[in-house]
């Protein structure tokens, strides 16, 4: 079996919306998860 | 055969002398191992998120992720629409503009005291500016921005500044004061070459539009390294087409700061692309026309897999604020900002004074609908749009995933083509696919 991508842990899943996370982390949790074309950042990925 | 863990993210290509122990694993659900290769291979899968524990409650790590998500403590979100009034009159446009319609400065005054007393609870924020056409209103948009940019200076707070805009009203000196004030992401539209974008973005009084916009953009994408704009193309069976050749217009100097989104027109009208083009169509020319755009150099971060999606929608927080020119709150920007239709308003302090019923009926819902807990694609939807589910409209991106402003990766599923999108993310020649139809079976989760 070829690994494409390891799955993710939850702690990952959750850093950006732990109370005081790291400002970085929370801006490239933005523009990976941008929901929608609202949020501009867009590409929606 | 390849496996694919919506909740966890996991992707892998099987060899072929794994397929019988796999396919086995997938259709009994329990999994007893018999050998000592058995065991070796299950161990895998559940490192892997393939197989779970019976004491593990995946739908609890769902849930868990949407409230998480609902209650954001570190990301205030803002649009802001300084009016519901547009220079253009594009004929799928949603919105029912306002001539005249302009945010007042005690508004304005309104939004700063705002700023001033929330903005040090939270560590980014997003400060989105929309309308109606909201340059239309610069004065506003420059005086908000700046008190707005001040206070996140003087609490460490990170500022993020988006505009949509139509673009026709940017210039040169315009584009500097906005990237001053921290708005370094725009999201233009560009229906296609001149002859077709003209006969959909045309000025309310009538003509076309499309030099100015064309130029705007370029301009933007010069001022400054920081800036991307979003080139975003509503497309329908009209100019879907056209895609490549505007693509081909933009010089190569300025094309990665453009990031490529092709939307499609949406809505219960003549004018929808999924009314007039069959999903399967839309979604083979997408993946072609980004494809092609990431060869000619622009940016193009579609096609991934996006894991570990807390919300389904920016209007699922509970930190997330659209006001409109009155100082009015709303939830969810495809709306009639309708007086009536408020989720509350700012006082004279700049405090939210909250509609409570309509609030309660927002987020007093069950995190999920009965039938999004058999849906394997729950962890990359999160929910389907909450407005629907409030209004009790099973139409729109609810459930039946009409592909409008999800994800790609939603939109895959929507027009059918999720399987390209694993192929694409995987290694291809690694790959081969089984074909038959109930391949989805092969999707574990």
């Amino acid at each position: 079996m070829t690994i494409v991508r390891k799955p993710k842990q939850e702690s990952q899943v959750l850093a950006a919306v732990k109370k005081g996370a790291d400002k970085e982390k929370i801006l490239r949790e933005m523009v990976a998860k941008a929901e929608c074309c609202v949020d501009h950042l867009c590409g929606c990925r | 055969m390849v496996l694919f863990n919506t909740l966890r993210g996991s992707l892998s290509v099987c060899d072929p002398e794994e397929l019988p122990l796999v396919n086995r694993f997938l259709s009994e659900g329990v999994f007893e191992p018999v050998s000592k290769e058995q065991e070796s291979f299950l161990n895998r899968m559940l490192e892997l998120g393939y197989a779970v524990d019976d004491r593990c409650d995946e739908m609890e790590i769902v849930r868990n992720r949407k409230r998480a998500g609902m209650c954001d403590p570190n990301r205030l979100d803002i649009i802001v629409l300084p009016n519901m009034n547009c220079n253009f009159a594009c004929p799928y446009c949603y919105e029912a503009h306002q001539a005249g319609s302009a945010m007042s400065s005690e508004v304005e005054r309104r939004i700063i005291a705002f700023f001033e007393a929330q903005i040090p609870r939270f560590r980014v924020l997003l400060l989105s500016w929309f309308g109606g056409e909201p340059l239309l209103n610069f004065e506003t948009v420059v005086a908000v921005s700046t008190a707005a940019q001040d206070i996140c200076r003087r609490h460490n707070v990170a500022l993020v500044g988006n505009v949509t805009t139509n673009g026709y009203l940017v210039d040169e000196q315009r584009a500097r004061i906005l990237v001053e004030r921290g708005i370094h992401n725009y999201q233009i539209t560009v229906d296609g070459p001149p002859e077709v974008h003209n006969r959909t973005r045309r000025l309310r009084g009538g003509g076309g539009t499309f030099d100015r916009v064309f130029e705007s953009i370029t301009i933007l994408a010069r001022t400054d390294p920081r800036v991307h704009v979003s080139l975003r193309v509503n497309f329908n069976h009209q100019n879907i087409d056209s895609i490549p050749h505007l693509l081909e217009l933009f010089d190569p100097i300025v094309r990665p700061s453009l990031r490529v989104v092709f939307e499609p027109v949406f809505g219960d009208h003549c004018l929808s692309a999924t009314k007039n083009i069959e999903a399967r169509e839309i979604s083979d020319k997408l993946f072609r026309y980004y494809a092609l755009a990431r060869e000619l150099g622009y940016d193009v971060t579609q096609g991934g897999l996006p894991i570990g999606q807390l919300v389904y929608c920016y209007a699922e927080r509970e930190n997330q604020f659209i006001f409109n020119h009155a100082g009015d709150l709303y939830k969810c920007s495809v709306s009639r900002f309708a007086a009536e239709e408020r989720f509350g308003y700012l006082n004279s302090q700049g405090e939210i004074v909250r509609e409570d019923g309509r609030w309660q009926a927002w987020f007093g819902m069950d995190l999920f609908d009965e039938k999004c807990y058999s849906c394997k694609y729950l962890p990359l939807c999160m929910g389907g749009c909450r407005r629907a589910r409030v209004e009790g409209d099973a139409t729109g991106s609810y459930c039946k995933l009409v592909p409008t402003n999800v994800s790609f990766a939603l939109k895959t599923v929507a027009f059918g083509s999720f399987r390209e999108l694993l192929i694409a993310n995987g290694t291809e020649e690694s790959m081969s696919f089984n074909t038959d139809a109930d391949s989805d079976k092969e999707l574990s989760q």
